[in-house]
C-alpha cells in the first residue's frame, strides 16, 4: 500500500539531510566523518527505538526490508539484512528519510498514512512499510535521502580527488549503460573511492550510483573536457 | 507492574546511549536476538555469560538480571548442589516466606561483599 507525498526537489532534500548532520555535529561535539553512524543518527539523535527483526514473517510480505511506526517512533529493519552493511545502512538511512521528511506530513494532516500492525493480532497504527523495488514517489524520496545522508557530495569529491583527482571517463558510458553493462571500470573506481573515502557502510552499487549523480563519472567524450 | 528482563535492558541501554547493533556486537549476540530479548519476543532466558556481559556492559546488578531472566547461575546451582540438606533449607526458606535480607541477618557480622 502505497501514499502520495508532495514533490520534493533534490535541493529540498538536500537541505533535509544537511540539516541532520548539523543537528548530529550539534549532539556529538564534531561533524560526522564516513562511514556516517546511521544507527546513532536515529538511536541518539532522532530517538528513535530501532529494532531488527522477521518483519517478512510479521507482516506477510515476502519482499519487506525496513518499516517505520510512526506514533511510537520505531523502525524495524528485516532480519535478512543483518550482516549486510550496506544495506543495512541504506535501509535505515531510508527510513530515517520517511521520518524526517514525512512524518511531518502526518503531524500537518497533510497525508494519510496506511495502518499496519507490528504483531499479528496486535493493533494497527500508521506505518510505513518498504519493500524492495517500490518506485513511488516517497520511496524514491526516502532513497535519495540515504544516498546523500551516507555519501555526502563533499566527502564523495574529496575521495575522488585521492583516487584520480578528477571525474571518471568512461568510454561510451551513456551507451553502455543503457544497454545493461555491468561497467568493471565504474565498479573498480567505486571501489576506490569507498576504500579511499572510508565509505565502508555503502554498497558498491550505492556507490555508483551517488557517483554517477555527482556527474564524477562522464562519458568518455565528456571527461576529455576537464 | 514490575519491570521484565528485556525492558529493563533496553531501559539501560537507551538511558546509557547504547545503540542496538554496538551494545549486540559488545555482548557477543546478534542484534535480532536482542531485539526479541528487548521485546520478550524471546521466551528462553539468554545464556548466563550472555546476562553476565550485559550486566557488565550496563554497570547493573547480575544476581537481579538474572533474576528478572528466570535463570539461576551455576555458581548457585553448585552450592545447592554440594549439600544434600539445601534443597530442603531451601523449601523451608520457601514455606516461610523469608527473604534473603532476613537470611542475612542470621549470619555473623562480616564485611559486606556487596552487589553482584
Amino acid at each position: 500500500m502505497t501514499f502520495k507525498v508532495p514533490f520534493r526537489s533534490d535541493a529540498q532534500i538536500e537541505s533535509a539531510v544537511q540539516e541532520l548532520l548539523r543537528q548530529y555535529a550539534k549532539a556529538k561535539g564534531e561533524p560526522p566523518r564516513p562511514p556516517i553512524p546511521v544507527d546513532a543518527i536515529a538511536e541518539s539523535v532522532l530517538g528513535l527505538t530501532l529494532e531488527m527483526g522477521d518483519l517478512r514473517k510479521k507482516l506477510g510480505k515476502p519482499d519487506v526490508l525496513g518499516a517505520t511506526w510512526l506514533d511510537d517512533a520505531l523502525v524495524v529493519i528485516d532480519s535478512s539484512l543483518e550482516g549486510n552493511e550496506g544495506r543495512y545502512c541504506f535501509t535505515l538511512g531510508h527510513e530515517v528519510g520517511h521520518w524526517q521528511l514525512h512524518r511531518p506530513l502526518r503531524e500537518m494532516d497533510k497525508v494519510t498514512f496506511p495502518l499496519f500492525s507490528r504483531e499479528p493480532g496486535a493493533k494497527a497504527t500508521a506505518a510505513i512499510v518498504c519493500r524492495d523495488g517500490q518506485r513511488d514517489s516517497a520511496e524514491i524520496q526516502a532513497d535519495k535521502f540515504a544516498a546523500l545522508l551516507l555519501m555526502p557530495a563533499s566527502d564523495v569529491r574529496a575521495a575522488v580527488k585521492l583516487v584520480s583527482g578528477e571525474p571518471l571517463a568512461i568510454d561510451n558510458f551513456v551507451a553502455r549503460k543503457k544497454a545493461g553493462e555491468r561497467i568493471a571500470e565504474l565498479r573498480d573506481f567505486a571501489a576506490e573511492v569507498i576504500a579511499k573515502g572510508g565509505f565502508t557502510n555503502v554498497s558498491n552499487q550505492a556507490m555508483q550510483i551517488r557517483l554517477e549523480a555527482l556527474k564524477l563519472v562522464v562519458d568518455g567524450a565528456q571527461g576529455r573536457l576537464f | 507492574m514490575k519491570e521484565r528482563f528485556g525492558e529493563r535492558i533496553r531501559r539501560l541501554r537507551t538511558e546509557q546511549k547504547l545503540g542496538l547493533r554496538e551494545f549486540a556486537t559488545k555482548v557477543g549476540i546478534s542484534p535480532t536476538y536482542l531485539s526479541r530479548i528487548e521485546t520478550s519476543e524471546e521466551k528462553a532466558p539468554p545464556a548466563e555469560d550472555v546476562i553476565r556481559k550485559m550486566a557488565a556492559q550496563l554497570s547493573d546488578s547480575f544476581d537481579e538480571l538474572m533474576t528478572l531472566a528466570g535463570r539461576v547461575s551455576e555458581e548457585s546451582l553448585n552450592v545447592i548442589k554440594a549439600d544434600s540438606g539445601m534443597p530442603e533449607f531451601l523449601r523451608t526458606v520457601g514455606e516461610r516466606k523469608l527473604s534473603a535480607e532476613d537470611l542475612m541477618k542470621l549470619l555473623p557480622n562480616e564485611p559486606k561483599k556487596g552487589k553482584r
